[in-house]
């Protein structure tokens, strides 16, 4: 924390004004955007660079649903997150599980196995897997958008983190209580570990809602397009009308936001898990 | 007899990582060797039929226009993204980093582009600066028409989107400088530029070495910042790696798809490892 | 209501051998404590008692059927942990009743283990709860109460299972010293009106000294003495021993033994010599190596043959050390009353009595007399 000590009561609004400042800078493209948004197209572009919208049409968000059939996108999108999220938290629970409370043959090379998937994005993987999808007639549905995504290395480090932290006494009063494997994961492990499996949740729920390259290369039927992809085809299909993309843009980025402010400090503490020491 | 307990443990183990084991193996390692594969085979247009080619395509390809070319604009994108983003990342949280009314909102707003998709980023700089309707449609220094300059318009919608995430981690790095350092620096005389080269920085290295190597990461795999803004273009200007890998899919196409697919993932590996070797080296001998 | 016995009991980490042929019977109702070091495998021993250590060779028994490959849930022992090991996420009542809920226990009138109903797990935790004074805090978690009360919450949920016998790992080591004086006291009444065999570890020779109706005396592993307090003081079976107990502890000085007219002396080259008692099981000849080992309180400044010079004295209120310089060695002195007028510098007459000297071996360190 900067020294605030003996502090000139001047140099606090300087902060004020370069925050401020600052703020507007990194606020100006959204802003921008629903600026546009509202604006009739054909009204900004004729009457030279207006930053307030001009002609507002209150009912952009209405009509960019509809026409751009938002709906079933979002919903799309949702189904998608909520599987993804849920199967993650149970492959990487089980797996962190194993990693940090059993002892088993090949325990520290599996483990660098694991990790090892993390250097293959679905970027290098995208072909074989777009067939893989292809071939099992996958295209276009809930299993081929998440089939790839069910298990993740970063959760099971991530919770792993989290259940090595746990007391080993706390193990062995579990023990001595007569908890198995499945009770003790239930009843102590989880709950103890709640705000690191929060964290992660928050992450994965962001990663999945945010998806875009991948349900690029599997979904070709509009009726199919998540949010995310359901974007591009959005601007496309209203090129003189592109106030309509830019609200389905802003739509798409509500629910995140939200969920962002709300659980703020569950993110923060997962995106930072690896990357600060001390 | 502790033998069976122990064996029973290891079954109860490898139970619980069969799920992720399946998905790892079918969809992170049987598409490695299928990459390889590919690349080691031509298949013709419809896919029925293939050729093998042998570890010479591989040499072809990489060495190919397409790759070259694909490489090259991908690092390109790197060394626009990275080193901005660092940056400024580092200036707004070292200017959100201190105690006053109301900060709470400041830091919200620094971080809310972490809420973005690449998608929805796209879009907002869209609006900003597609050619015919962009608020800065006149400035051809980011220009989306213009093969010199449209990578740079993408870039700058990939640094405001890192903007947010960048913020977060750096602010965290800074939290955990000691105060009484810090207090014992002013003691010392330091003044605040003294102070933000000689302790913050130093502290704050590994932190920024961290970022470094996902920027580098997320530079790498840009892909839906190109498909939205310029499917590519103007000239094939902003295909990146992954761009061209995309447009790979069909069988015709498959076979140099996967062989830069493989270039790709060695390239990426290699400049993470590279970083974290050498920027290692500095952040332990500090300065 | 049980013994615990160790008959050989081995425990190996690869290479390294904690516990070392530990044979040790304890008995039904006793207060037995394993005192002994950090890493003298105290608490080794104890973690195989309860079961979360498996052991490497031996037998152990707990009441008359052998553990070894019993599970730690099915041997019938609660256990006390030096950290608590209350669960975070669950109120005190919940704590308590959680050995409860996945054991199965053999409830008084039937034959064989079932698993409690709800009414009488709510029974045994009411009774447990306000036999540790903890009515009123059964709504809250362990982050609302203080060291003390997480202590009793621990006890109050070993107690819950009406167990064979008590494990304790040090559990007064995270209070603070009047609460600790305190809680000794009340562990010594508790087991006393339990009636169950309590085995307690601990490294602090004070709460053996005060708890115990045994001490089982432990180094590197191995057992060195066992037997009720006062005559592990009295008697210590080796230099170990006689220097971990007692405190300020045991003064010991190399000597040779001379015979001079027929009467064994221990010869402290130039500061004097000691007349001895008879030594066991047969006399020491002349020329032995031996060390000799006296008690603080048991030195006398002014009647003796030995010389000593005095180097530093510590006032301590009801007495005083008076720390001096014995052929090289360092020797306590404890005046209790009568302070002599020994000063720093001062060069005095010290002795003892001869049935307060202990003589010791040097290389085996065994004792002598």
């Amino acid at each position: 924390m900067e020294i605030e000590s003996i502090q000139a009561p001047w140099k606090r609004w300087v902060w004020y004004v370069v925050l401020s400042a600052l703020s507007l800078v990194v606020l100006f493209p959204v802003y921008m955007t629903l600026v546009r948004a509202l604006s009739t197209p054909a009204t900004y572009a004729r009457e030279g660079q207006p930053m307030y919208p001009v002609a507002i049409q209150w009912d952009v968000f209405a009509r960019a649903f509809e026409l751009g059939d938002l709906g079933p996108k979002l919903l799309t999108s949702a189904v998608v997150t909520i599987i993804i999220v849920s199967a993650q938290l149970v492959t990487s629970l089980l797996a962190a599980y194993a990693f940090a409370f059993l002892q088993f043959p090949f325990r520290r090379l599996l483990f660098a196995i694991f990790m090892a998937t993390l250097m293959l994005p679905i970027e290098v993987t995208l072909i074989p897997n777009a067939q893989t999808i292809r071939g099992l007639d996958l295209f276009n549905s809930f299993p081929g958008l998440t089939l790839p995504f069910l298990a993740t290395a970063f959760g099971t480090f991530l919770i792993r983190q989290g259940f090595l932290g746990i007391p080993r006494d706390l193990r062995d009063a579990s023990q001595l209580d007569g908890f198995g494997h499945l009770a003790f994961l239930w009843r102590v492990a989880i709950p103890v570990s709640r705000p690191v499996i929060a964290s992660f949740a928050v992450i994965a729920f962001l990663a999945a809602w945010n998806q875009y390259t991948w349900p690029r290369a599997i979904i070709s039927e509009s009726a199919w397009e998540t949010i995310q992809i359901g974007l591009k085809s959005v601007s496309a299909s209203t090129v003189d009308q592109n106030n309509i993309g830019f609200a389905a843009a802003i739509i798409a980025a509500l629910p995140v936001l939200a969920l962002l402010i709300l659980l703020q400090r569950q993110l923060i503490r997962g995106l930072t898990a690896g990357a600060v020491k001390g | 007899m502790g033998g069976t307990r122990r064996i029973r443990e290891a079954l109860v183990a490898y139970a619980m990582l069969i799920p992720s084991a399946i998905i790892f193996g079918a969809f992170f390692f049987y598409p490695l060797y299928r990459l390889v594969y590919l690349g080691l085979h031509q298949q013709n247009r419809t896919g029925t039929a293939e050729r093998f080619e042998g570890v010479s395509q591989f040499g072809e390809v990489l060495t190919g226009e397409q790759f070259t070319e694909g490489l090259r604009i991908s690092v390109t994108y790197v060394v626009l993204t990275m080193p901005l983003g660092l940056i400024l990342g580092v200036l707004l949280a070292l200017a959100a980093n201190r105690q006053l009314r109301g900060i709470k909102v400041f830091r919200t707003v620094f971080a809310s582009t972490v809420a973005s998709s690449v998608a929805v980023a796209s879009v907002v700089f869209f609006v900003l600066i597609n050619p015919q309707a962009g608020y800065f449609r006149d400035v051809g220094f980011l220009s989306l028409s213009d093969p010199s300059s449209a990578l740079r318009g993408v870039a700058l919608s990939s640094v405001w989107q890192n903007l947010g995430l960048t913020f977060i981690i750096v602010l965290a790095g800074l939290q955990a400088v000691p105060d009484e350092i810090m207090e014992a620096a002013t003691l010392d005389g330091y003044g605040p530029f003294r102070r933000f080269f000689r302790i913050t920085l130093p502290l704050l290295s590994p932190t920024l070495m961290f970022l470094a190597v996902v920027l580098v990461i997320f530079a790498f795999q840009a892909f839906a910042q190109i498909d939205i803004l310029t499917a590519g273009g103007p000239a094939g200007s902003t295909e990146t790696l992954v761009f061209k890998i995309f447009n790979s899919q069909q069988p015709l196409s498959q076979g140099s798809g996967a062989v830069m697919a493989l270039g790709l993932f060695v390239v990426t590996l290699f400049v993470a490892l590279a970083q974290f070797i050498l920027l290692d080296r500095r952040v332990h001998y500090g300065d | 209501m049980a013994e615990v016995v160790f008959d050989g009991v081995s425990k190996r980490f690869g290479d390294v051998v904690a516990v070392d042929a530990l044979s040790l019977e304890i008995v039904d109702n006793e207060f037995m404590v394993l005192l002994g070091p950090s890493g003298c495998g105290k608490t080794t021993a104890l973690r195989m008692v309860a079961g979360l250590e498996p052991i490497t060779e031996g037998t152990l028994r707990i009441g008359d059927r052998v553990v070894n490959d019993v599970e730690a849930k099915d041997r019938n022992i609660s256990m006390v942990f030096q950290s608590y090991a209350l669960y975070p996420h669950m109120t005190v009542a919940r704590n308590i009743e959680s050995p409860l809920l996945a054991r199965t226990f053999t409830v008084d009138g039937e034959d064989h283990p079932r698993k409690l109903t709800k009414t009488e797990r709510a029974d045994r935790v009411a009774g447990a709860a306000k036999t540790l004074g903890l009515a009123e805090l059964v709504g809250r978690k362990p982050a609302a109460l203080s060291g003390g009360q997480r202590q009793r919450v621990a006890l109050a949920r070993a107690i819950v299972s009406r167990p064979a016998a008590f494990l304790m790992d040090e559990p007064l080591s995270n209070l603070d010293a009047k609460l600790r004086s305190q809680t000794r006291l009340e562990l010594v009444a508790l087991q006393r009106d339990l009636g169950t065999t309590f085995l307690y570890v601990t490294h602090d020779q004070v709460e053996a000294m005060t708890m115990a109706t045994r001490i089982a005396i432990l180094d590197q592993g191995r057992l060195q003495q066992v037997g009720p307090p006062q005559a592990v003081y009295e008697r210590p079976h080796n230099l170990f021993v006689a220097r971990f107990i007692g405190s300020p502890p045991m003064n010991t000085v190399p000597a040779v033994v001379r015979i001079v007219d027929g009467e064994p002396f221990a010869d402290i080259g130039e500061a004097g010599r000691v007349r001895l008692g008879a030594a066991e099981p047969e006399p020491l000849a002349d020329g032995t190596r031996i060390i000799l080992g006296v008690r603080p309180e048991h030195l006398q400044i002014g009647a003796g043959q030995v010389r000593a010079t005095v180097t530093a004295i510590e006032w301590l209120g009801h007495e005083r050390h008076v720390i001096c310089d014995l052929a090289g060695e360092t020797v306590v002195v404890r005046e209790a009353t009568g302070f002599g007028t020994a000063a720093v510098g001062d060069i005095i007459a010290v002795g003892a009595a001869p049935g307060d000297v202990h003589l010791f071996d040097p290389s085996t360190t065994q004792r002598l007399n």
